[in-house]
């Protein structure tokens, strides 16, 4: 996914302005910043959605040219998101996860060496919750499994050296179960229908997985999410292989997440980027503001009208 | 065996009510037509001793109502063509001892005493639709289940119009005595040579003492029939009722406005889903009165309008007694030309909890976007979500039915684009 000098206007406000990113395959970036500051007209414009309009730039994916594209077919090139406020549709969970894996010509298949343990039965939720026990591939180890991409993302620190001593539980064995488990969860719901702020997560996050997409976009999976499932949201998605542009208030996800960059997007623009640790450390330190004066692009800033400063 | 008479006060009442129809007021709502066009002698039609000595367009009608035809997991069929009963079996095996099925003008011969329920729940003077039905009314099916009596699988009736220019003319009467439970679905069709047909009845429903009865009728019309079917219902204390309806078909007018009145702790719902299409005129409700303490009741409509089709959606619960209802109109516009009415009612004393949602419209935009954020074309969108709208995932519903639902959703969603 490549953007370029990427302006772009909603109702002849301008909203972006010269946005340049480059997220790699299998990279994940994270995008921060306050509210209002652009991330989720970022996020809806990479996905063609209206009112946006590029003005100027453009956005490529897989050297493809989107800008002229529609929702749908960007979609079909691989690229998802998940949205921050999904809408509530009348249509049942299931009845739309069987469409889409129809359409997408996918059955989630079991994950090589990872099951979900029969511990996370126990907890209300299937999918998202539960522990991860088994350990994940370290290179020269199991192969890779190929629902992840086929690459070695699990390969990091053996997990029993991970923070807390944490075990991720489980062989991942059957995650079409616990996928399945997780869709017979939702599966006499509408999309979005009386759903709690956690519960529309886990709904996005299934549709979208089920499209088995090569580039995710994540707007707020973390918002009004209880902390067990943030943890085994964050674990899953670092099992996998797909690009990741994740939007985010709050570093909690990316305990469990790793990443390869982070961007502060400030009025429009991306202000910062960076090697993730030192940019939320940053930002943890001393706020936005803080961070960004800190830096000196405040002083530097041609926006007198910034908000940053208040 | 000599053929049973009809009883006195029967033929009396029959007698005064053709005198009197020519003082019959229009309905209420819905288009007004003239019943005098329409023949209603008609040729007689032999008994048939099997669904299946029917010939097969006549069996495709009938299973495009979710008619069984082999009857499988059904405890029991009538067929009316007409005005005459040409079809009537219990399954002994799933149709427990205790269920009384027959035709209406049987019944009324048999046991003097349906003259206490005759005309007891519908006004008979409602409009000139019901002063019809008491004047010339002629079979329909009547279920009488014993107090206790549980029927596990639903019976089935269908009303075959085959005659062009005729009314069919059913009087139906379902009495559930206490604790008893059924389930009937009905399915209404005309034969497609059949031209300028008209449906006019009347069923009356009594669901006595913590008795269940569902009560689901499909529908498939030809474009220039008339149906106006009058259904009252009255439940009992702990009685509930559940009531499914759906219009497949185009259809020249419909009205309905099933009208129940709930005893203490009683409980009835009503789902409608309609498919408005071609130049329908279509007018539909349903009325809960709640009479008894803690009666609950729902009313739930949705309907996709299309072409140059009309609808009026009515609903209208009352309650003076501490009460729970709630009331949803929802049709779902997919045509310019096509156009569509809700009238929500509401009225209550302080203990009732009444509440209601009523809309009309197109699909957003936002909906389409989202659904095709997940890959899917804006008509594979629109499809979907008229799909989607109109499943109100009524139990019970044959898989056939829902099957044929699914194909004229589709259907009906592409030609809407």
């Amino acid at each position: 996914m490549e953007i370029k000098n990427l302006d772009v206007e909603a109702e002849g406000k301008r909203i972006l302005r010269g946005i340049n990113l480059k997220i790699g395959k299998g990279e994940r970036h994270v995008l921060m910043g306050t509210n209002a500051s652009g991330k989720t007209t970022l996020a809806l414009t990479i996905m063609g959605f209206p009112p946006y309009r590029i003005t100027r730039g453009q956005i490529t994916f897989g050297g493809k040219l989107l800008n002229n594209l529609q929702i749908d077919e960007r979609a079909k090139l691989g690229i998802a998101l998940t949205f921050q406020s999904p809408l509530k549709v009348d249509l049942n969970f299931a009845q739309f996860i069987s469409e889409i894996e129809t359409k997408f010509g996918s059955s989630l298949e079991p994950i090589g060496n990872y099951t979900f343990s029969s511990t996370s039965k126990r907890l209300k939720g299937g999918l998202l919750r539960g522990r991860r026990e088994a350990p994940l591939c370290s290179r020269g180890g199991n192969s890779p499994p190929e629902y992840f991409g086929g690459r070695h993302r699990g390969c990091k620190p053996p997990l029993e050296s991970s923070p807390k001593g944490e075990r991720l539980a489980i062989e991942l064995s059957s995650w079409k179960t616990e996928f399945d488990e997780e869709v017979n969860y939702f599966k006499d719901r509408n999309l979005n229908d009386g759903l709690s702020g956690g519960e529309k997560k886990r709904s996005e996050l299934m549709q979208v997985l089920a499209m088995r997409p090569k580039f995710i976009i994540l707007d707020e999976i973390d918002s009004g999410v209880d902390v067990d499932s943030l943890k085994l949201i964050g674990k899953i998605l670092d099992a996998r292989g797909e690009s990741m542009l994740i939007i985010t208030h709050y570093r909690h996800i990316l305990n469990h997440l790793r990443v390869d960059k982070v961007h502060l997007l400030g009025l429009g623009k991306i202000l910062v980027s960076g090697n993730p640790d030192k940019v939320l450390d940053g930002l943890e330190k001393y706020g936005h503001h803080g961070y960004l004066e800190k830096l000196g692009i405040c002083k530097e800033c041609p926006l007198k009208e910034c908000v940053l400063i208040k | 065996m000599k053929d049973m008479e009809f009883p006195d006060w029967y033929l009396k009442e029959k007698e005064k009510a053709r005198l009197k129809l020519k003082e019959a007021k229009p309905a209420k709502y819905g288009l007004d037509f003239s019943l005098q066009d329409y023949q209603r002698e008609g040729k007689s039609f032999k008994k048939i001793a099997n669904l299946r000595e029917l010939s097969r367009p006549v069996q495709e009608r009938m299973e495009s109502v979710g008619l069984s035809i082999d009857e499988k997991q059904r405890s029991g069929s009538h067929l009316q063509e007409d005005n005459f009963t040409t079809y009537l079996k219990a399954m002994k095996s799933l149709l427990p001892e205790g269920v009384v099925v027959m035709d209406t003008d049987e019944a009324i011969k048999t046991f003097p005493w349906l003259k206490d329920y005759y005309f007891k729940i519908i006004p008979k003077n409602l409009n000139k639709h019901t002063a019809f039905v008491n004047a010339y009314s002629q079979s329909g099916i009547f279920i009488w289940i014993k107090e206790g009596v549980q029927v596990e699988f639903p019976l089935q009736a269908c009303f075959y119009l085959k005659t062009s220019n005729y009314v069919q003319v059913p009087h139906n009467f379902i009495i559930a005595e206490p604790n008893s439970r059924i389930h009937l679905i009905t399915g209404c069709v005309p034969d497609q040579e059949c031209k300028d047909s008209a449906h006019i009845a009347a069923t009356e429903i009594l669901v006595k003492n913590a008795a269940a009865v569902t009560y689901t009728m499909i529908h498939n019309w030809n474009k220039d029939s008339n149906v106006r079917p009058s259904v009252g219902i009255r439940v009992e204390e702990n009685g509930t009722y559940l009531s499914n309806y759906l219009l497949t078909s185009e259809v020249k007018s419909i009205q309905m406005y099933p009208t129940a009145v709930l005893a203490r702790n009683s409980r009835a719902v009503f789902n409608t889903m309609l498919f408005c299409k071609g130049e329908s005129h279509i007018d539909t409700g349903a009325a809960i009165y709640f009479k008894g303490e803690d009666s609950k009741g729902e009313i739930k409509s949705r309907a996709l309008v299309l072409d140059n089709s009309h609808l009026a959606m009515r609903g209208n619960l009352s309650g003076r007694k501490k009460c729970r209802g709630h009331l949803e109109c929802r049709g779902l516009i997919l045509s310019k030309n096509a156009w569509a009415e809700a009238y929500p009612n509401l009225s209550g004393s302080r203990d009732a909890e009444l509440t209601h949602e009523a809309a009309i419209g197109k699909i957003k935009n936002e909906e389409l976007n989202y659904l095709m954020s997940r890959g899917f074309s804006r008509d594979e969108a629109v499809s979907l979500i008229a799909r989607g709208f109109i499943n109100l995932n009524i139990p019970g519903l044959p898989p056939a039915v829902n099957k044929y639902i699914k194909e004229v959703v589709d259907l009906t969603a592409r030609k809407s684009i």
